[in-house]
């Protein structure tokens, strides 16, 4: 394996042990939408606070890395775009963080009379968005979009589901809370889900 | 084991230049001796060596050698152009055209021709020349020290032509020189340094030449002419004859001659060394 | 319309195929790199381009290729050249010339300047587009081997300018020196493609990167794949062009 090779497969792990990081902030903003007990929740917050806040470090330190190798090696062709695509996964992941981090947010300005776990229909779409992110992670270690169909089908429900609430939201002249908040939510649920379908669509750029 | 390694390269470097001194020591010991004794001759005749006629045997006075210098540049002056113009265009042919066989011909030819003994080519030259002339003749000795040039200068030639590098020929024909623009204005002007050595070989060659003389040139020694047609003589002829005879003042003017010949080797190869240019790479 | 065209061209010298059904287009007024690991023939195609395949004893060149306005393996080599200028692997300046008649002999031979005001600013225009003009504007009749080995190359450049050529032949020019030096000659080579075409032959990928409009990959006398750079660059379409790139033959 030539040096280049070697250094390109170490970025490819730094990313894959960033990539898993999301794994637990998604399942840990899935529990907001069940738990109504806030002290439980208050803990949540700052889990799901402090990982996207290391992801975001990381992120900035591995985009870095990325750069000292493509000055380096001066990588061209595949090598090259894989680079680019190292770097713009990165972001994706980091994104999906920050989406953790505003549901996060919105659940601690509804504490302590209300929360997410009072929405209804919410945490079964999160768990959809989480099947694609799960799905988009295992290509990304496999490093090929081997499973592009199920997020796109994914993407689909999910953005059908997105479409509903607004209809909801626009076809009546007041809008309650709950539909508010499902709106928002069902927003970021969407965004999340588009971002792992991007992952894929790096992926399937290499082949 | 330092020191003797030390001492063991002391002792190369000696046994290097002991050898390198054995080498050349004859050539110093023959140039000394034929200055010394020459000179000596020279001073003693004063200008008149190289304007009057050689002494009779049992002449008191020296004379001179005037006929044999006037032959010897005479048959030189017709001789080189000859060689040197020839040699050139067969080592332009074939340094140009390499596998054309009128190439691989004269290629062929050049090296036995070095190898004809000169006095084998010196009767050839009387049957040729001579014989239909009906006598000895500056030319027949011209013509005679010309074929045994020829191989020469066309080695000497043929060797500089070609020790051009080839990416200079490669760069006239890239800005679209024709094949003799590149020879004219490339090949011939890099390599003057070793063209003009070649002719100055030549010249000594032909200079120093005596048993091709010795059925052609005739031994005119009883006045100074400069016709082609008529026998002339030349300064080793006048040396091979005068040194072989039992006569005391002869060989005083051989020992003259001969000086007087090494002089003029010494100043034409000081002469390209200072005048002509080598063209740095 | 192309600037060359090859088609299906083959080269044999004596019974060894250097080339092998080469068939390329070169458009007009662009940066056209071919690309390869040494003896893949690449210095052979250059050399069919401007006939100089003719000096290579028991050379054969088969097939159909078109040079500017040229038939090129049916017309007059010498005509043909006139139109082409060609650069070196080493740099070859004239040893016996000065640097101003380097230049000068070139657009003499051609033509291109008749009197000596004419041929004094060819050799400056010449020297300036080779980016050397400034480092030898005091020093015009000095001999070429004063000159570093890069500024060679350049004047070998200025050299093939002078003859206001129509297409620019270029062999592993920086090859031989150093990155300053080659950096400065990459410089002037795009900054030609306005007033000629030109074909370079390189075995770096990334010089290659920086200069090329269009590239071919020529691997054991085949062109393997050939296109644009930047599809070339980013997404080589065969495993040889890709191991080249990375540098692994």
């Amino acid at each position: 394996m030539s040096l280049t090779t070697a250094e390109l497969e170490k970025l490819k792990g730094i990313l894959i042990r960033m990539a898993q990081n999301i794994k637990g902030i998604l399942q840990v903003t899935e529990k907001l939408m069940s738990v109504s007990d806030v002290e439980q929740r208050k803990m949540f917050w700052r889990e799901i606070e402090n990982t996207a806040a290391i992801l975001d470090r990381i992120r900035r330190e591995f985009v870095n890395e990325v750069l000292v190798f493509i000055a380096r090696r001066q990588p061209l062709g595949r090598e090259l775009l894989a680079s680019h695509v190292l770097i713009s996964i990165a972001y994706d992941v980091y994104r999906i963080s920050r989406y953790c981090r505003e549901i996060a947010r919105i659940d601690s300005m509804l504490a302590p009379s209300s929360g997410l776990s009072t929405v209804a229909n919410l945490s079964e779409a999160f768990r959809e968005a989480e099947k694609a992110v799960e799905a988009a992670l295992n290509d990304l270690i496999e490093f090929s979009p081997k499973r592009v169909g199920i997020v796109n089908e994914v993407d689909n429900r999910v953005d059908e589901a997105y479409k509903n609430v607004l209809l909801e939201v626009t076809s009546s002249t007041t809008v309650s809370r709950e539909v508010a908040v499902k709106a928002i939510i069902m927003r970021h649920i969407e965004r999340i889900v588009d971002h792992a379908q991007y992952i894929e669509q790096y992926l399937s750029e290499l082949t | 084991m330092y020191s003797w390694r030390k001492l063991r390269e002391k002792l190369f470097t000696c046994l290097i230049i002991a050898l390198s001194v054995l080498a050349i020591a004859p050539v110093l010991h023959i140039i000394l001796t034929v200055f010394v004794n020459g000179f000596a001759v020279i001073a003693k005749a004063g200008t008149s060596f190289f304007t009057d006629l050689p002494p009779t045997p049992l002449s008191k006075d020296v004379g001179g050698i005037a006929p044999s210098i006037a032959g010897t540049l005479l048959m030189t002056a017709i001789s080189l152009p000859i060689a040197v113009t020839l040699g050139l265009f067969a080592a332009i042919l074939t340094a140009e055209f390499p596998s054309n066989p009128l190439s691989l011909a004269v290629d062929a030819i050049a090296k036995p021709l070095a190898s004809i003994p000169t006095i084998a080519v010196s009767m050839i030259v009387y049957t040729l020349v001579v014989v239909p002339m009906k006598s000895f003749s500056a030319l027949a000795g011209a013509v005679a020290l010309a074929v045994i040039a020829l191989p020469y200068t066309y080695t000497y030639f043929s060797t500089a032509l070609r020790s051009v590098p080839s990416v200079y020929r490669e760069a006239a024909f890239a800005i679209a020189m024709s094949r003799w623009g590149a020879v004219v204005r490339v090949l011939i002007p890099v390599a003057r340094k070793a063209l003009t050595t070649g002719v100055l070989m030549t010249v000594a060659r032909v200079m120093g030449e005596t048993a091709a003389l010795l059925f052609t040139a005739g031994r005119f020694r009883t006045g100074v002419s400069f016709s082609p047609t008529a026998p002339a003589d030349a300064i080793p002829l006048l040396i091979f004859d005068y040194i072989l005879s039992p006569y005391a003042v002869w060989h005083q003017v051989a020992w003259g001659a001969t000086a007087l010949l090494l002089l003029a080797y010494l100043m034409v190869f000081l002469a390209t060394k200072l005048i002509v240019k080598e063209v740095r790479l | 319309m192309f600037a060359v065209e090859m088609n299906n061209v083959s080269v044999y010298i004596g019974d060894r195929q250097i080339l092998k059904e080469v068939t390329l287009r070169t458009p007009y007024n662009t940066v056209f790199v071919i690309m390869g690991p040494s003896g893949s023939g690449k210095t052979t195609l250059l050399r069919v381009i401007n006939r100089l395949i003719d000096l290579v004893e028991g050379a054969r060149v088969e097939g159909f290729v078109k040079v500017l306005n040229f038939d090129a393996l049916h017309s007059d080599p010498y005509e043909l050249r006139k139109y082409i200028g060609m650069v070196f692997q080493v740099p070859n300046p004239f040893p016996h010339l000065t640097i101003y008649e380097n230049v000068a002999v070139a657009a003499k031979i051609n033509g291109v300047a008749k009197s000596k005001r004419e041929l004094d600013e060819v050799v400056k225009w010449a020297l300036e587009k080779a980016m050397l003009w400034d480092e030898v504007k005091d020093r015009l009749y000095d001999h070429p081997h004063k000159l570093s080995g890069g500024q060679r190359q350049r004047l070998c450049l200025a050299r093939a300018l002078a003859m206001k050529p129509r297409l620019l032949l270029l062999d592993e020019p920086t090859a031989n020196i150093d990155p300053v030096n080659a950096r400065k000659l990459e410089e002037a080579i795009v900054s030609l493609k306005d007033e000629v075409t030109v074909v370079m032959v390189t075995h770096s990928p990334h010089q290659a990167a920086r200069v090329a409009d269009y590239v071919a990959v020529l691997y054991d006398g085949r062109v393997v794949e050939q296109g644009p750079a930047q599809q070339l660059f980013l997404r080589p379409s065969t495993e040889i062009a890709q191991k080249l790139l990375r540098g692994e033959i």
